[in-house]
């Protein structure tokens, strides 16, 4: 007998079906429901094909073979089809498929994972978890703004995790170890990538990069390696032995530094691009914008402030001190300056919450006696007779005058145009322009990330960027294509009366404070503030994670074909399945509002001779997967559970975490 | 169901379960027939018992449970006292169903998502179809029909029911009642289920009391089903020798009237009589509740003759004289003819190319050649085969199958027993609803009869040949009239069907090839065989020959069950058999087929009933439901109505099927409510579209039939509603009602009004509150003035929903960092979480709550 799949004629055998006959030829048809050696169950629909002289879409894993038919695997018709299913399913599939951590984490950080080894006591794997993305765990633990802990699902409960803190926590750790972990390296590629700028963002491309097996030579006109964490960044915050240590795995992994190497002075685009595959420009946002007011003149920058003291220079303060501006220079500059033995320090912010410097360095700057303002627009500045300086602001629609021994302006940050300019490059009003997807600038090899791109990005944005960027240099470097990373992956999340079903029965636990020094004695010093959990706290911690993950998040087959079909998971609006969790299982798993009803564990449970096992209960759109007589799950799967949990094709039914 | 309930019901006695099984047998394909004996029991099915029956037979808990609750006829809980039935059928749905029953569930004080009373008197239970859908919108407590039901009778009826059931005698008298004898005069009452239904039998006691009383020389005859159920029930008195009179619309206290005046008595009473049975002669109205006008009918008047005169009879043939349980009558018309002249004369080849030649082609709605299919199963090789009857007929307002299993059960029976001699099978299954009781029992008693008198049994007419045959009573599942999940069924299973090919044909019950034909095809075969292909073929049009019956409702003057002729146009149909619309009302379209149909309108009426000319139109034959609908009838309401029905139908098997027809009832939910998108007909087109190509089997193959139909030929009124506007004034939604300046100031609609939405002060004009109206329509209902006009729903926000709250617009700025906080939040999942990229919010979906811009942490959502 023949038969024509996609244009391959082949013998066949009339007992085989499309399916089988297909993946004989190595023509791909995806499957949901079929399970080898077993009759068909025909129920997820997703392995339509179209056959020649049938006006309907038939089902691979069923239609038995006849001769002379002639089938279509890939055809737009059927393409449509299955992902008109995939939307179908996946607009009554309910349930987390990321954490909302993970989601909110620009980084990508898996934060359920490695705060789950944590708990088990794997400190090492769970720092091999973050390094996964992050090259500086130690610093972004405490310097990060922390959108996780926003959007953590305890948090409505009580309070959200401390997931900055736990990820600090295992980096804090391996520092006491006698081999810091080293991440693998794949093999050399022989491609070298210029890198200007050693701040987070070069240097977390390069620690990507050279992950990879290129070679990396970083260049950047200060004397030492760091950037803003060195920079601006206080020592009470960051003390300089852990950003040194990270910094070091970069230069372990093989990194070459080109010091005092200025771009468009000492380096020239042309000639770096002579010399590499490709340069990726990490040059931050360096220049104060001045703003202007009259009287301007008098304030001090905060930015060489800054730079001073983190060269080891103490500068002298006045007692009464102001300090303008909204940024991360803006609290950092208060809370030296404290530290310096000013005695009163006011910081008039210009904006007010949206700052995401404000919701990590707040609280901090406020209980160590830091003066904050909120919506402060400065109007003028003079000096008197003698020396005092008189700041006139509107707050709220009045004057208010402050007087004042000295005031420091933290500008905002934007990168230097003049330079981006003068290199040839387009750039938009808060950097370079940028391909977002494959971080091309406008000149063929040359690459940009981080606040260079967008100006006043936070620190974990800019690691999250530079290590997007570095995989799409690695794949220019491959010569594959960039243009189109990824498409981005389907997810559905659970909202509103979901999310009170998966916090029901939750016990509260307080969440763990770190190890802070007195208020009053972190402003004696430069000290660090913040000495993070202990062992026995972070284990603590990381115990009260509510693992909203979903437990099938790397191997559901739903969300991978969702993924290849781009199906859109918010198409259908209207009715659908409340979320439910089941676990009362000892080894597994059941949330109902995931399962596709595709009968796996049914046949599953069948064959192994459960005594109660699996059955549909109801039909139509009402159809649930149970154990019959409503008895508990652990009665109707006693053999067979794990089988069915790993057979189910989305995380429905799911092996419990080990812990 | 909660295990302590069920444990304290006093009545369960788990020994029961013993004799259950034995009496039904231990194997597994007999769960259905267990369950449905623990349910005559308990009327529910206990948990314990269900348990005790796992222990005494094969039946897995998996496989009990899964049946038990996929099959409706099953119930999980105790029952209240009486259950009302309340009929959802089309003719029953476009005559206002909805609003009975919303009326029950008031007026019972029904909690939200239970179907009994507190005090556990009244179980409401929504059925597909009472089949009395001329009487609509009807009801049925017990087994008494209440028709032409409005929602301000619903209270009266539910009093009405309580009295009768305190006065229902305990038994009733036996009377003695004449042999029949040729040349007595006989009047013949019908008694099919619809007849019934509206009281035929107590007719027909009280005609056996009056003859009884008055000593007249008279028998009572049942006949099966006329088909004018238009006229139920049915009274005909033939004396031999005089012209035969038909009274219609008869009720007991009729009875003694009509045999006064046919069968005069002698003596005091004369008289009396006669004065009473001059009432007959005029238009009687009804005082009470029921406002049934009697009077009798002629066949040579004009309407009768119309009806009947369209209509050729051959699978309904002798219809309305032939008593459906005697045997003899039906050998005397030809009976079993046919049987014997195939096992006598003709080869199996031979009657295949019979039937092959007079062009049959299956009537249960896809038009399979019968002949072809015959043929498949003669030639597949196989020591066993079956024959099966397709007798479950789910259709709402379709009614066919079961008057012809009432009143022709031997000529199914003949039809059924040719079919296997020409396949070489022994052993055949009628497949019935539990839900038509009267066609289960005639058809089991013709049965015996059969096995009787030879016609059945192990030595056929003494050729030598076997043939068994037994019925199988369906629980309540329409997706089992799809014949693989019709096997499933008889195997014990959920009735979940699975792909073709292999066709049962070959492939069927128990792996053995079977053939499947619908009630009707077999009922056609006998006329077939005894009057010859030709004759048979010289009817209908080119590609589809022979009669087909209808079950004709709706907004038709008269309903009813016709068969007619193929190739009649639907417009001959409508306005000649079925007299046109009924009231003031504009023939606006036909739904031809049921829930797997497709809407034909008035401008295509001339499409002849064909099986391609129908599907050319985006119809389909179907089974034979056509219900007519009329200008006040949406076309929206409609499609939404039959994916109602399909879709709680569904038997949640594939994908499409299952999930795909909710979203189409979730987009016509929202055009129906005013809250519908701007895409929503291009999405609702699209997603039949693939819903039809891609579904497993035939019932999500055709759910979405009336959809697309009603999208062709309707679009305005489609468009209409994405507007906020039901040019029918049927949506709730989307209408309010007015009160004219033609208010008398009676007071009387606020006095009915459930809702106290009617300000009314005595003498001026009243006033109705939109806010508070229900929209039930009691006031349009009970206004003497017809003062209350349908108007179009003020433009709400609260109540329309989202779309028309005229805010602010959120948008997001550059300043988003991809964190997808916004879009975890989003209660309108308006924000699609694209991690690390803007996000966007889709306008459409957008609430306008500002939930986003207060959780934005980077200041990136702007509010114009």
């Amino acid at each position: 007998m023949r038969v024509t799949i996609d244009g391959i004629a082949t013998d066949a055998d009339p007992q085989e079906t499309v399916l089988c006959v297909a993946r004989r030829l190595g023509i791909a048809i995806p499957t949901m429901c079929y399970l080898e050696g077993m009759k068909p169950l025909e129920s997820c629909g997703i392995c339509v094909v179209e056959v020649e002289g049938r006006s309907n879409l038939l089902y691979a894993c069923a239609t038995r073979v006849a001769d002379g038919m002639n089938v279509h695997t890939n055809t737009p018709r059927v393409r449509e089809a299955r992902k008109l299913a995939l939307e179908l399913l996946l607009s009554d599939h309910r349930g987390d498929c990321l954490a909302p951590c993970e989601l909110a984490c620009p980084a990508h950080i898996d934060i359920p994972e490695f705060i789950d080894r944590i708990a088990a006591g794997q400190h090492r794997d769970a720092l091999a978890i973050i390094k996964e993305v992050v090259a500086f765990p130690g610093v972004l633990g405490r310097i990060c703004p922390r959108f996780c802990e926003l959007a953590c699902r305890r948090g409505q409960v009580d309070e959200a995790v401390s997931i900055c803190a736990l990820k600090r926590f295992p980096a804090d750790h391996d520092l006491q170890e006698a081999v810091p972990y080293l991440p693998a390296k794949q093999p050399p590629s022989g491609k070298r990538v210029a890198i200007v700028g050693a701040g987070i963002t070069g240097l977390t491309a390069a620690y990507h990069l050279l992950r990879e097996g290129h070679d990396c030579t970083i260049y950047d006109s200060a004397a030492r390696p760091g950037g803003a964490m060195r920079n601006i960044i206080g020592e009470y915050r960051l003390p300089r032995p852990a950003l040194e240590a990270e910094i070091e795995i970069v230069r372990l992994l093989g990194a070459r530094f080109q010091m005092r190497q200025t771009l468009g002075r000492d380096l020239l685009l042309h000639d770096l691009l002579r010399e590499h595959g490709a340069v990726l420009l990490a040059i931050g946002a360096t220049r104060e914008k001045q703003a202007e007011f009259p009287g301007v003149e008098h304030a001090r920058p905060a930015l060489d402030f800054l730079r001073a003291v983190s060269d080891g220079e103490r500068p002298v303060t006045g007692r009464d001190v102001v300090v303008l501006g909204s940024g991360l220079a803006a609290f950092d500059t208060a809370r030296t300056l404290l530290r310096l033995g000013a005695a009163k320090v006011t910081l008039l912010m210009d904006s007010g919450t949206s700052s995401t410097t404000f919701f990590i360095q707040k609280d901090d700057a406020v209980s160590e006696g830091v003066k904050i303002q909120t919506s402060c627009e400065p109007i003028r500045m003079e000096q008197g007779w003698d020396g005092t300086l008189r700041l006139v602001i509107r707050q709220g629609g009045k004057e208010i005058i402050c007087e004042a021994d000295m005031v420091f302006h933290a500008a905002q940050l934007e990168p230097d145009f003049e330079l981006i300019w003068s290199l040839g490059l387009d750039a938009t009003d808060r950097g370079i322009r940028v391909n977002p997807k494959t971080f091309e600038t406008s000149v063929p090899g040359v690459f940009a990330a981080g606040s260079a791109v967008k100006a006043g990005a936070p620190a974990v944005q800019c690691s999250a960027s530079a290590s997007l960027a570095a995989r799409a240099i690695s794949r220019f470097l491959r010569g594959a294509r960039i243009t189109e990373p990824r498409p981005p992956e389907v997810r559905v999340q659970n909202t509103g009366r979901d999310v009170e079903e998966l916090l029901r029965g939750v016990a509260s636990a307080p969440r763990l404070q770190t190890r802070r020094r007195r208020p009053d004695d972190a402003r004696a010093g430069f000290e660090e503030a913040d000495e993070g959990f202990s062992e026995e706290q972070a284990i603590a911690e990381a115990s009260r994670c509510l693992q909203c993950a979903c437990a099938k998040k790397r191997n559901c087959r739903l969300q991978a074909l969702a993924t290849e079909y781009q199906a859109d998971a918010t198409r259908f609006a209207g009715v659908r399945r409340p979320f439910e969790r089941d676990d009362t299982h000892p080894d597994i798993v059941y949330e109902p509002a995931k399962c596709i009803r595709c009968g796996r564990c049914l046949v599953i449970a069948e064959e192994a001779g459960e005594p109660l096992g699996l059955t549909y209960i109801g039909r139509g759109f009402q159809v649930k997967v149970a154990v019959p007589f409503n008895e508990p799950l652990r009665e109707g799967l006693r053999r067979a559970a794990i089988h069915c949990a790993d057979a189910c094709p989305t995380g429905a039914l799911a092996r419990k975490r080990r812990r | 169901m909660s295990r302590e309930q069920t444990n304290t019901d006093p009545r369960i006695c788990l020994a029961e379960a013993e004799e259950i099984v034995r009496v039904a047998g231990s194997s597994r394909d007999r769960v259905i027939r267990i369950l449905q004996l623990i349910q005559q029991r308990y009327r529910y099915l206990p948990e314990p018992v269900l348990r005790r029956v796992c222990e005494l037979s094969e039946a897995t808990p998996a496989q009990i449970t899964g049946v038990a609750s996929f099959y409706s006829q099953f119930r999980h809980r105790p029952v209240g006292k009486h259950i009302i039935r309340v009929c959802h059928g089309t003719a029953c749905h476009v005559k206002g169903s909805v609003l009975i029953h919303d009326a029950l569930y008031r007026c019972l004080a029904i909690p939200e998502g239970n179907d009994t009373d507190p005090e556990g008197l009244f179980t409401v239970e929504k059925v597909a179809c009472l089949g009395c859908c001329t009487l609509a919108p009807v009801m049925q407590i017990g087994d008494i029909v209440y028709g032409h039901l409005t929602p301000d009778r619903v209270p009266h009826v539910l009093r009405d029911f309580l009295e009768q059931d305190k006065q229902r005698p305990t038994a009733r008298r036996r009377r003695p009642v004449l042999e029949r004898r040729d040349g007595v005069a006989e009047i013949r009452i019908g008694l099919g289920s619809c007849c019934v239904s509206k009281g035929s039998a107590l007719v027909k006691e009280a005609l056996e009391d009056a003859i009884t009383r008055s000593g007249a020389q008279a028998v009572v005859k049942r006949v099966g089903c006329v088909g004018m159920c238009h006229q139920t029930p049915l009274v005909e008195v033939v004396i031999p020798g005089e012209r035969p009179i038909l009274y219609a619309r008869v009720q007991p206290r009729d009875a003694k009237a009509i045999v006064a005046r046919h069968f005069p008595a002698a003596g005091v009473i004369r008289k009396l009589d006669r004065a009473v049975s001059n009432l007959l002669d005029r238009l009687v109205t009804d005082e009470a509740w029921k406002p049934v006008t009697r009077y009798s009918i002629d066949f040579r008047d004009a309407p009768v003759a119309s009806f009947l005169g369209g209509q050729v009879r051959l699978a309904t043939e002798h219809c309305g004289y032939l008593d459906p349980e005697d045997l003899d009558e039906y050998i005397r018309h030809d009976g079993f003819k046919a049987l014997s002249l195939c096992l006598d004369r003709l080869t199996p080849e031979a009657v295949i190319e019979q039937v092959r030649q007079s062009g049959l082609r299956g009537r249960g709605g896809a038009g399979f050649p019968t002949g072809a299919k015959w043929a498949t199963v003669l030639s597949a090789s196989s020591d066993v085969k079956y024959v099966i009857c397709n007798g479950d007929e789910g259709d709402p307002g379709a009614f066919m199958d079961r008057m012809i299993l009432e009143s022709f059960p031997y000529r199914v029976i003949e039809g059924m027993a040719i079919a296997a001699f020409a396949v070489g099978a022994e052993e055949g299954i009628l497949y019935i609803r539990a839900e038509y009781p009267l066609a289960v029992q005639r058809v089991q008693e013709a049965l015996e009869h059969c096995e009787e008198r030879g016609f059945l049994g192990e030595n056929v007419l003494g050729k030598g040949r076997r043939l068994r045959f037994r019925i199988f009573e369906g629980a309540g599942a329409f997706v089992c009239g799809e014949e693989t999940a019709m096997l499933a069924s008889i195997e014990g299973k959920r009735g979940m069907p699975r792909s073709r090919p292999p066709f049962p044909a070959e492939n069927g019950l128990r792996g053995k090839p079977t053939l499947i034909n619908n009630v009707e095809t077999y009922a056609l075969v006998p006329w077939i065989i005894r009057n010859g292909a030709a004759a048979f073929a010289s009817q209908g049009t080119e590609r589809s020959k022979g009669t087909k019956v209808f079950a004709l409702a709706g907004k038709v003057a008269r309903g009813g069950l016709v068969e007619v002729p193929m190739g009649i146009t639907l417009r001959q149909i409508v306005e000649g058999v079925g007299g046109g619309i009924a009231g003031a009302g504009k023939f606006k379209a036909v739904l031809v087929g049921g829930p797997s149909g497709g809407c034909v309108p008035a401008e295509l009426g001339e499409t002849p009933v064909d099986y391609e000319a129908l599907t050319s139109v985006g119809a389909m034959m179907g089974s034979g439901g056509l219900v007519v609908l009329d200008d006040s009838d949406c076309a929206v309401d409609i499609a939404r109505y039959f994916l109602q029905f399909t879709q709680s139908e569904s038997c949640g098997k594939c994908t499409f099927c299952r999930i795909g027809t909710r979203r189409m009832l979730d987009i016509l939910d929202a055009l129906c409510e005013g809250k519908a998108g701007e895409d929503a007909l291009e999405e609702l087109q699209n997603l039949a579209r693939t819903v039809k190509e891609a579904s497993l089997c035939g019932l999500g193959k055709t759910a979405p039939n009336p959809v697309l139909t009603t999208l062709r030929y309707f679009r305005a009124e489609y468009e209409a509603h994405l507007q906020g506007r039901c040019p029918a004034g049927r949506c709730k939604a989307l209408i309010a009602y007015e009160v004219t300046d033609d208010c008398i100031g009676c007071t009387l609609c606020a006095q009915n009004c459930p809702s106290g939405a009617v300000q009314a002060k005595p003498y001026e004009k009243h006033l109705i509150d939109v806010e508070k109206c229900v929209r039930c329509g009691m006031c349009r209902i009970t206004c003497p003035e017809k003062a209350i006009r349908i108007g179009n729903a003020p433009l709400k926000d609260a109540r329309t929903g989202p779309k028309r709250k005229p805010a602010t617009i959120y948008r997001i700025s550059d300043d988003c960092i991809g964190c997808t906080l916004c879009a975890q939040k989003c209660p309108a999942r308006a924000i699609k979480p694209r991690p690390c990229e803007k996000h966007e919010i889709d306008q459409e979906r957008c609430i306008r709550c500002g939930l986003c811009k207060k959780i934005c942490p980077h200041g990136a959502v702007e509010a114009k």
